[in-house]
């Protein structure tokens, strides 16, 4: 694993984790840093354990009952494993986007405002972030007039970049993004994907994906996984261009996956 | 037409888009499968419309707006006490019921170790398949002669509660199961607590269904006369407190049907008691529709 921007200290930083199902090893051994202030993608075929691996990077893996994590996961520093380590304040700070949108059946506003009703922040401050979030997920010049509207008439793509902003307004240091454009037509995809852009200029964003356009358009670092895991890492374009492992080379060339 | 033209159609002008053949029986099977359907349809429907034009008949030529509002008065008079006693016992058991039924929901649907939860499905479901009159016997030596109360609206009200809270519990704990996972994802990855989720989430999705839930509970218990007959008793005179004797619809039926037919008032009394019963149902049917109507409309989209 290569050190990311010289002098940075990374803000996760993932070793030697193993994951387990009662039957099988879904991940072994991976161990891999993210920086502040970049995106890095995560590709690899299907079944080889992305969406495991970027559920173990804010507890939720804790919610799929059966499955044993060992290694450790640090954010800044402090394992989010550790003892007496509390998994609603790690998942409020490292913000999580799924495959699918999940607004919930709420208005628009109330969506946006989920995360700092549950920390009882005062009304003022909620309507002024509410306003900010769906500005920085680019949806407030087209719904910002309709903010009672119910979340759920929006389109997907719209679902999609509300759900992106419900979970800045709690401001997270880190975004994890599971294929987020997966479910979307290619235009309300590209909406999605030209936040990352921003996004990255004050969060780490961490971004799995199938799509292997997708990873080099927006990832500076990206992450090999097969098999449960970690066959290379490194600058994107790297990867891409002068990959290190043959895997890998077979996987970007579209020989399997 | 616009969209053949320019494309070459069949020579011999062949008719393409009448089904003929597999497809055809195809059809026609199902065309009889949904004529069968709708008479299996009017065949459960038959009663129920006989039923209530059997009650309709017997109830309706003498009622007056006496019924509603005057005492029993020998065989005759008016079913005031009964209607009175039927909404206070209700009430009771509505409000320990739901209290009940829904915290118990909650805790199976969320909190409990999966062993704790199914045999609380399992006890659920026991409770509610004991026949109503043993729930009447446990109320009549629990709440009439160990407490020392006798008859009183109290202990009939607990004792329907109890009777009710099974069907109230089984459909919150489905409701709250059902939320699709993907809400419960949100949710905690929003960093919110199980509790959280629960109020702030799951519940909102379940108030249809939990009110439905009620309402049916509600809808079996205004019709239960055995579970209130040894606890509430019965009384001709309108309740004065709680810890009094009452009437009800449901015991008035059940009393006054069983005499001779020789006294005809008691008889029509019967039937009216019968007839307002299915009102209540009715109308509190309409209205717990209305309302749970008007929280499903924002779950339009959730279940796709
Ligand atoms: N809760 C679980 N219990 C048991 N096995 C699991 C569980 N979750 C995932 N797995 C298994 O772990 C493997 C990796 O799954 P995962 O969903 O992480 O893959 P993925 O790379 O995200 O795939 P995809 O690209 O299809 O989304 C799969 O074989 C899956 O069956
Ligand atoms: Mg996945």
């Amino acid at each position: 694993m290569s050190a990311s921007d010289p002098g940075a200290a990374p803000v996760l930083t993932v070793e030697h984790l193993t994951v387990r199902s009662p039957t099988r090893t879904i991940l072994s051994d991976v161990s891999l840093e993210f920086a502040d202030k970049e995106v890095t993608g995560i590709i690899g075929p299907s079944g080889c354990g992305k969406t495991t691996f970027i559920r173990t990077l804010n507890r939720m893996i804790d919610t799929s009952p059966g499955l044993r994590v060992e290694g450790s996961v640090r954010y800044r520093g402090q394992d989010i494993y550790g003892r007496g380590v509390n998994p609603v304040l790690v998942r409020q700070r490292i913000g999580m986007v799924f495959q699918r949108p999940t607004v919930f059946p709420m208005s628009i506003y109330e969506n946006v405002a989920f995360g700092l009703r549950l920390l009882r922040t005062e009304e003022e401050t909620v309507e002024s972030v509410v306003r900010r979030s769906l500005t920085r997920a680019g949806l407030w010049n087209e719904i910002g007039s309709n903010l009672d509207q119910p979340a759920l008439e929006l389109s997907g793509g719209q679902q999609q970049r509300l759900c992106i902003a419900r979970a800045l307004a709690i401001e997270p240091k880190v975004l994890l993004f599971d294929e987020p454009t997966s479910s979307l037509d290619p235009i309300a995809a590209q909406k999605v994907e030209e936040l990352f852009g921003e996004l990255k200029k004050d969060y780490a964003v961490i971004i799995v994906t199938h799509n292997l356009q997708q990873a080099a358009r927006v990832a500076s670092r990206t992450a090999f996984l097969y098999q449960g895991r970690l066959i290379e890492s490194g600058p994107t374009e790297a990867l891409f261009e002068r990959p290190k492992e043959s895997l890998t080379q077979q996987y970007i060339t579209g020989r399997f996956g | 037409m616009a969209l053949a033209s320019g494309v070459a159609g069949p020579a011999n002008g062949a008719d393409l888009l009448t089904s003929t053949g597999r497809l055809r029986r195809r059809l026609v099977f199902d065309r009889v499968i949904g004529w069968a359907l709708l008479a299996a349809f009017l065949v459960v429907l038959f009663p129920l419309f006989d039923m209530l034009y059997w009650v309709s008949a017997k109830a309706l030529p003498t009622l007056t707006w006496g019924t509603l509002t005057q005492n029993q008065v020998g065989t005759g008079g008016g079913l005031y006490p009964m209607i009175v006693g039927t909404f206070v016992l209700i009430g009771i058991a509505t409000a320990i019921s739901t209290a009940i039924g829904v915290v118990a929901g909650f805790y199976t649907s969320e909190y409990a170790p999966a062993p704790v939860a199914r045999v609380a499905r399992i006890a659920g479901n026991l409770l509610a398949g004991v026949p109503a009159i043993v729930l009447g016997y446990f109320g009549y030596f629990l709440l009439v002669i160990y407490t020392g109360w006798g008859f009183t609206a109290l202990a009939g009200g607990i004792t329907l509660g109890i009777f009710m809270t099974p069907y109230i519990y089984r459909t919150t704990d489905v409701a709250l199961t059902n939320v699709p996972p993907a809400q419960r994802e949100a949710a905690l990855a929003m960093g919110s607590r199980r509790g959280q989720y629960l109020v702030r989430v799951a519940f909102p999705i379940a108030i249809p269904t939990i009110l439905t839930g009620i309402f049916f509970a509600m809808a079996l218990g205004l019709g239960e006369a055995a579970p209130i007959l040894y606890t509430a008793g019965f009384s001709s005179t309108p309740i004065t407190s709680l810890m009094s004797p009452t009437g009800s619809l449901a015991v008035a039926i059940w009393q006054f049907y069983d005499f001779p037919s020789t006294y005809g008032s008691f008889l029509a009394l019967a039937f009216q008691a019968a007839f307002l019963s299915i009102v209540i149902v009715l109308v509190l049917n309409v209205a717990v529709q209305l309302l749970s109507d008007r929280y499903r409309r924002r779950l339009r989209g959730l279940y796709q």
